[in-house]
């Protein structure tokens, strides 16, 4: 039996019992669970401001989603649709939001070092295109209000909004994309 | 692990709750089933009932058990893909309504052949006023029932789950129609089988505000479910 096989059995028999109420089985899954979202957005996005707030994210709707869980099914398909889901949510969300930006200076005093850098910290932004990348790591992951980084990218605001838009629909098909199970 | 993760999570497991049936979607799609279908014959029967000899052309018309069958089929497979598209797994959309949407087609192409091999001449006996609308509109607590067993699930896509939703519930009185309307394939076609199409739209949208779940502010002990 593999490392895997282990993480899987044990998951789903810890779900199964907090099914039941134990709080201890369930408290030890939640802080397994959010180490192992830790790292799957860090792996994707690098390492970011926002990355505890969407653990926490992802952690919350594990508990009250939990319910759909079933037993009889593999747990790593529910786990991960859940945090695949909530990641691009929590993207979207905070890139929809008006007035959540932050100037290019706030972002400099959170220790948010150049993009360039910042992208090659996240897999899965060196899957996108140049310009999806770019605007998503402008607006988003680097803090930059809209105007500036339309102005940053040479494009109108509206242009930008768009490429943000495109940009975080190619990351949700990215994320899909990957072996479901992982 | 940061601090406040670490209240979160006391505070997740001092809200925890036992759980009776988890990941359990045939449930309510029984008690859909059952009720939607009791709902339909109760209401097609006080407003006008079926069309005189339109349940006994069930014993002698092999293509209307077909196209009845065909029906009742892409009712409950809409339906069952309503409640699955609402638990989180790694099936693709596309997998998961092909079945159901080919059935649906399936249904809908009986009623185009049977605008060149029909039963019988086209009849305006038990034709009702503003089927369209009736149709529509008989389906609406049908659907309104599905919505709320789909919302408790965990829709991650809800204007898909609310799209097949409605299809679902507007396939019903589409299905309930072939016995209380007016036999002839192409207003079956035109004003039967057309609000499983709008209530799919409607639904699409109705789900984006019914379901979108706002981002919840931080959770305190106690105060989940």
């Amino acid at each position: 039996m593999t490392d895997r096989d282990r993480d899987e059995a044990r998951w789903s028999r810890d779900m199964a019992a907090a099914h039941r109420g134990d709080a201890h089985a369930y408290e030890s899954l939640l802080r397994e669970l959010g180490g192992v979202i830790e790292r799957y957005v860090r792996q994707r996005f690098g390492a970011r401001p926002f990355l505890e707030d969407c653990v926490q994210e992802c952690l919350l709707a594990i508990h009250t989603g939990r319910h759909t869980y079933d037993p009889a099914r593999p747990f790593r398909p529910w786990f991960f649709t859940i945090v695949r889901n909530k990641t691009v949510d929590f993207l979207r969300r905070s890139v929809a939001a008006p007035g959540t930006g932050t100037t290019s200076d706030d972002a400099a005093q959170r220790g948010v070092g150049d993009p360039a850098e910042e992208i090659a910290a996240g897999e899965l932004l060196g899957q996108l295109s140049p310009p999806h990348r770019d605007a998503l790591e402008l607006t988003k992951l680097a803090g930059y209000s809209t105007a500036e980084a339309a102005e940053r990218l040479g494009i109108s605001q509206s242009a930008l909004r768009a490429r943000v838009s495109r940009a975080l629909r190619a990351t949700a098909d990215l994320l899909r994309k990957e072996r479901s199970d992982r | 692990m940061t601090e406040s993760r670490d209240d979160l999570i006391k505070g997740l497991v001092a809200s925890l709750r036992p759980v009776t049936t988890p990941g359990d979607t045939k449930r309510p799609l029984a008690w859909w089933l059952a009720t939607a279908g009791a709902y339909g014959v109760a209401i097609v029967l006080a407003t006008g009932g079926w069309r005189a000899g339109a349940l006994a052309s069930l014993r002698t018309s092999g293509d209307l058990v077909i196209e009845t069958l065909l029906g009742i089929a892409a009712i409950a497979m809409l339906a069952h893909a309503a409640l699955r598209s609402a638990v989180p797994d790694a099936e693709s959309e596309w997998r998961r309504f092909s079945w159901p949407l080919a059935i649906l087609g399936a249904w809908a192409a009986f009623h185009l052949l049977g605008l060149w091999q029909t039963n019988g001449p086209p009849s305006m006996l038990g034709k009702r006023e503003h089927c369209f609308w009736q149709g529509l509109l008989f389906a609406l607590p049908s659907f309104a029932l599905l919505l709320w067993w789909v919302r408790g699930l965990m829709p991650l896509r809800p204007r898909i789950s609310a799209a097949a939703a409605g299809a679902a519930a507007a396939a019903l009185p589409a299905l309930l129609m072939q016995f209380a309307c007016m036999y002839d394939p192409l207003h079956a076609l035109s004003y039967h089988m057309t609000p499983i199409a709008a209530l799919a739209v409607a639904g699409a949208s109705i789900g984006h505000i019914v379901m979108e779940r706002r981002p919840r502010t931080r959770p305190r002990s106690g105060t989940l479910h």
